[in-house]
């Protein structure tokens, strides 16, 4: 994940009266060091590590035990909302782009201060957009979780 | 256990842009206490990137 960039980008937006927060989840891929979460505890102890290893600034919100909030909003592993003041959801990424996400949002507020001196509507679209995989890193995450988080994910992978 | 590819029609056929989005209580890791995900988006724009240690 790419938390060193978007806490840059929260620091960044909060002078403009941006919110920022990092909502967790159930383990992506778990492992014999960070399993599956069972109790509100288990997500506690693997947020808190994540907290810790990752130096992330913006406030960690757990999403219950079930996921309510993370089923409701699409269950993706590392996804991103932006949502304006008062409700109105104006931007969801499947994936955590960084360029993506601050491209959105200064596109977003930019048409809002034009919106009624240059006559703008706004509309509906998508688009693909690019996001850095940082594959050893993600590799290392795996080993992190544990053997099964490595063969979960390489099953046809041979030590 | 096979790879799975993650669920992204359930991202993809619901909630879209110019919708409200959903409320939540959800637990401050910090603090302890309980913070509506509305609380947000009360004052200004809100960024919520969703994601986990592993």
């Amino acid at each position: 994940m790419a938390t060193a960039a978007m806490d840059d980008l929260a620091a960044r937006l909060a002078d403009r009266t941006v919110s920022s927060a990092f909502i967790y989840t159930r383990e992506a891929h778990p492992g014999e060091n960070y399993r599956h979460h069972t109790t509100m505890d288990d997500k506690r102890a693997n947020a808190k590590a994540y907290q810790e290893h990752s130096s992330v600034q913006r406030p960690i919100l757990l999403d219950t035990v079930e996921g309510d909030c993370h089923q409701a909003y699409g269950i993706l592993p590392n996804m991103t909302w932006i949502i304006g003041r008062g409700g109105i959801i104006i931007y969801k990424g499947a994936w955590t782009g960084v360029e993506d996400v601050e491209d959105a949002f200064n596109a977003y507020i930019d048409g809002k201060e034009r919106q009624i001196k240059d006559q703008l509507v706004p509309f509906y679209s998508e688009r693909f957009s690019w996001r850095t995989r940082n594959e050893e890193g993600f590799n290392e995450g795996l080993v992190r979780a544990g053997p099964q988080a490595v063969s979960d994910f390489y099953p046809d992978k041979k030590d | 256990m096979a790879r799975e590819m993650p669920p992204f029609d359930e991202f993809r056929n619901k909630l879209f842009v110019g919708e409200k989005a959903p409320d939540f209580d959800l637990e401050d890791l910090t603090t302890g206490e309980t913070v509506p995900l509305s609380s947000l988006w009360k004052k200004g724009p809100a960024i919520i990137e969703f994601g986990s240690f592993t």
